[in-house]
């Protein structure tokens, strides 16, 4: 008897392998729109999208994890890693995820974001011997109704296309994107506007990875490489504080972020070791000073965007050497780490004509990063912080306090200060700006378990800039709060509210001269309701409200999401109908949309209007599935440009 | 002379998009025990709330007919006039509903074929097809559209079950005048053998959020009670009903904050 229930509880998560699948866009969702909010880095969303479809397709056997594979799970702290590492090192096993909920710093929502991305299978001796070769291709079409840009050179339409092969250690990739407006195929050799390949090796030994080709890293708290997501995103969630280090192959569609090279990481006892190196031509645009004889960057193109001829005149117009050494070691609960890199420009940035927001920014060809950071963990509390220095002497240094005071109780605690002129080309630090500089405060959030099936969280940002910034024109000061309150009575049932507020100085649209300064502010708040009367159906409804000041407009949502898993065929479909009314661009409303995999949709809701959208999802085998997406909308919006349909579609084949 | 007549009744008709109801202006406006209720019924089966959801035709166990006329404001040029007709098959039924709304310069008229069926204990779901057909004084043409709405509805538990309804989940840019589109989610509970409560939500892009709640009271075996508010205009409703064999008769009170009151009266008969 008690060996069937064992079995049973093995079984349950096998089985709810499809429905687990299905959570991914709520888990994506949850930081995506925040991710929106933030216009300055709004491709993150995109990432982050790409890295959970990724981990779920790859993941983690917990039960055989180290703590070094358990932090592939990158949206849980160093503080969740190391319980669970010792939950199952004490307990032997997991049997259901849903046993996780009762490891020390987890609960049931964040089990629950956890589930599809881990088994619990461990994976036979023979299975880890047997060296078996994997494929995967994807293919993502989609078009636009009517085209945003006529006036491209290319179709208005846009491709994804990804290859990837696992065969024992060996893996490898090629990812092609060709964007709305770019031509088809171009060059010598006809490519892809964007085309990226890796071949990885991994191993158990001294010699941990060895990266040829596009590849992405990061290490510590981000202030001096992490071409990833930048941590510290979301105000409430449990997750996104995690420090650690890696270097991953390159799979993502951002065409300047990332390094084109080789990085290789070391291993020997407590002592880890990486080094990399790499040359890639980036977008930028040049200019002349005066002469022909010296040319230089004005500047840097991050869009990937190549349909107009000064787009087209800036793409990989400049070459960056960049190269890099890192080194760490463990001692008992402490862990010290330090990382050298340089890039090298083979054109000089220059700036012959600074406006005062500009008076920081780098000049020269080449930079250098020094960063040191330490991560001490006795019992309770994490103590984390980090300091990168540029040789003009300025820093960035981050200090973080991760504490657990009970098993329903967790504390953050991080302060910042990025220095204005601090520069790292490859760095996104917790809770830097999107310039990565000229920013300073502090963070606090908790998340309680206030009562059975009662999950509370909330949390403050304070922050100054002291200089200035993109639309302000002087030293200006910004808080963000967030609460959001959880209710799960069953697995069937959810109910979620959440309130924002955000203040920021921005200059006066019309203010003359000197320019004076106001605060904009926005209040959100959001009531979400979400029920499963079958295993089979799922319907969520979302009501949003949003109001700015001084604009003093408002914008109102309601949407009406079903999903129905169809029993007699192996397809899903998801239905969305959503309602909006907002006061203008200021007060608009960003409902993230169930998309293709690897890819997401957070459309900005605004005018008075109405989006639907319909998605059906065939899996005829284990080894191919189809998706196909029709999303419309429309909204009386003032510049009249408020008709508008797409059309996606995605095969994908495994063998 | 009417042309005067029409500037304030035209003034009352657009205004009364965003604010009557609070949903959209091509809401039947059928039914005076859903008016009673402060329209908080894409949960509750009935008569006519199975044409505010059409996922509630299947709980009318026989078949019946019935007519509603609905006067706003005391205003004849504002009146509905409504008739409807259900026959239920096994484990569906299906629906006509006719509707007029108006007067002879200013008219709408609407029918709607629709279709309910039950998918499971706990599931149904409904379809109907609409057919519109609007003439304003001054236009020459008639706008004729064609659209659809649908809905679901989940019985949760023996006592709590919810309602879901889509009207026109169409593009605009399919059709040459635009039709207003909606969502609509509501749930109710039964307290007691006697006491129904409810609360909704809709969101039309004719109108905002629109927040109502309601409740049926059967003080006696064929007499009910009804009460109910709507945030669309602050409007508190109240009603009653009566049953006497098979004629179900109803009476429904609706206040608006600056317009006055809105009356309904509907006779049901059902062929038992």
């Amino acid at each position: 008897m008690k060996r069937g229930i064992i079995i049973l509880i093995v079984l349950l998560p096998v089985n709810a392998v499809y429905p687990q699948e299905e959570r991914i866009p709520d888990i994506i969702m949850e930081i995506a729109e925040q991710l929106s909010e933030d216009e300055t880095d709004a491709d993150a969303a995109g990432d982050f999208a790409i890295r959970l479809y990724e981990l779920a397709e790859k993941p983690v056997r917990i039960n055989t994890a180290d703590e070094s594979e358990l932090s592939r799970l990158f949206f849980l702290t160093d503080f969740q890693i190391k319980a669970l590492a010792d939950y199952i090192r004490k307990t032997g096993r997991i049997y259901s995820v849903y046993e996780i909920a009762a490891v020390p710093g987890f609960n049931t929502p964040l089990s629950a974001m956890v589930a599809p991305f881990v088994t619990l299978e461990e994976g036979t001796q023979e299975e880890k011997k047997k060296i078996r070769l994997r494929n995967d291709i994807l293919m993502n079409f989609s078009v636009k109704f009517p085209p945003t840009d006529t006036s491209a050179p290319g179709g208005s339409w846009k491709m994804l296309t990804k290859y990837r092969f696992s065969a024992g250690p060996f893996s490898g990739s090629v990812t092609s994107e060709k964007d709305a407006g770019e031509k088809f195929l171009q060059g010598k050799i006809p490519v892809t506007d964007f085309l990226s390949a890796n071949l990885v090796w991994e191993g158990k030994g001294f010699v941990r990875k060895v990266i040829a080709g596009d590849f992405g890293a990061r290490y510590g708290m981000g202030t001096g490489i992490n071409t990833g997501l930048r941590t510290g995103l979301s105000l409430t969630q449990p997750g996104y504080l995690s420090g650690g280090d890696d270097i991953r192959p390159y799979t993502s569609t951002d065409e300047n972020i990332f390094f084109r090279g080789a990085a290789v990481q070391l291993r020997s006892g407590k002592t880890g070791m990486t080094m990399f190196w790499s040359r890639n031509l980036i977008d930028a645009t040049l200019d002349t000073a005066g002469t022909q004889a010296y040319v230089y960057i004005s500047t840097f193109q991050r869009s990937g965007l190549h349909t107009t001829s000064s787009s087209l005149a800036a793409r990989d117009a400049v070459a960056e050497t960049s190269y890099g050494l890192s080194l760490s070691t463990d001692i008992r609960s402490l862990r010290l780490s330090l990382l050298w890199t340089q890039n090298r420009f083979s054109v000089p940035v220059m700036n012959d004509d600074p406006a005062p927001r500009e008076l920081y920014d780098f000049t020269g060809s080449v930079n250098t990063t020094f960063t040191a950071g330490y991560k001490y963990m006795p019992g309770r509390v994490l103590l984390y912080g980090e300091l990168s220095v540029n040789p003009t002497g300025r820093k960035a240094f981050v200090q973080g306090l991760s504490f657990k005071p009970s098993d329903r109780l967790s504390m953050n605690l991080v302060y910042r200060h990025y220095d204005p002129g601090y520069i790292s080309f490859h760095g996104k630090g917790l809770f830097s700006s999107s310039s990565g500089d000229n920013s300073e405060g502090i963070f606090g959030n908790f998340i309680l378990e206030a009562a059975k099936h009662l999950f509370l969280s909330a949390g403050v940002d304070v922050k100054v800039n002291p200089w200035l910034k993109y639309r302000c024109s002087a030293p200006s000061y910004g808080i963000s709060r967030e609460v959001r309150l959880r209710y799960l009575p069953s697995e069937k049932v959810s109910f979620e509210a959440v309130y924002s507020y955000r203040q920021t100085m921005l200059d006066q649209p019309e203010s003359t001269g000197i320019k004076k300064q106001c605060q904009s502010e926005a209040t959100s708040l959001r009531g979400s309701f979400r029920y499963m009367p079958l295993e089979k159906l799922t319907l969520t409804t979302r009501i949003d409200h949003k109001s700015v000041s001084p604009a003093g407009s408002a914008g109102i949502s309601m949407l009406q999401d079903i999903s129905w898993r169809i029993g007699a065929i192996p397809a899903t479909v998801w239905f969305r109908h959503c309602i909006f009314r907002t006061g203008d661009w200021d007060s608009r409303i960003y409902a993230y949309e169930n998309d293709l995999v690897h890819s997401f949709s957070i459309p900005a809701l605004w005018g008075n209007g109405s989006r639907s959208c319909v998605m059906i999802s065939v899996r005829p085998s284990g080894h191919a599935d189809f998706r196909i997406k029709f999303a419309f909308g429309e909204s009386s919006v003032p510049d009249g440009s408020g008709s508008s349909s797409e059309l996606k579609v995605q095969a994908r084949i495994r063998f | 002379m009417y042309s005067l007549r029409l500037i304030p009744v035209s003034f009352i008709f657009v205004f009364l998009f965003s604010s009557a109801r609070g949903g959209d202006p091509y809401f039947p406006a059928a039914g005076a025990g859903e008016s009673g209720m402060g329209w908080s019924c894409v949960m509750k089966p009935g008569f006519w709330s199975s044409f505010h959801n059409q996922a509630l035709l299947p709980f009318n166990k026989s078949a019946a007919t019935g007519i509603n006329y609905h006067s706003r404001f005391g205003i004849s040029e504002l009146g509905t006039k409504s008739a409807a007709l259900v026959m239920p098959l096994d484990k569906a039924a299906l629906g006509f509903v006719y509707s007029h709304f108006g007067y002879r310069d200013l008219a709408r008229h609407s029918a709607g074929l629709a279709c309910g069926i039950l998918l499971s204990e706990k599931i149904s779901a409904g379809v109907q097809a609409d057919f519109f057909a609007e003439k304003t004084a001054g236009e020459y043409r008639e706008r004729r559209s064609l659209s659809f709405e649908a809905g679901i509805h989940i019985k949760a538990s023996e006592q709590v079950s919810l309602g879901i309804h889509l009207f026109n989940p169409v593009p605009g840019s399919f059709r040459k005048d635009k039709l207003p589109s909606s969502v609509r989610v509501g749930s109710g509970i039964r307290l007691s053998r006697d006491l129904f409560a409810s609360a909704e939500a809709e969101m039309s892009t004719a109108g905002g959020l629109d927040i109502r709640t309601g409740f049926e009271y059967d003080p006696f075996r064929s007499f009910t009670i009804r009460g109910g508010f709507s945030s669309g205009g602050n409007s508190f409703c109240f009603g009653m009903g009566y049953i006497v064999r098979s004629v179900q008769m109803d009476l429904g009170f609706s206040t608006h904050d600056r317009l006055g009151v809105s009356t309904a009266v509907s006779v049901i008969f059902a062929f038992k």
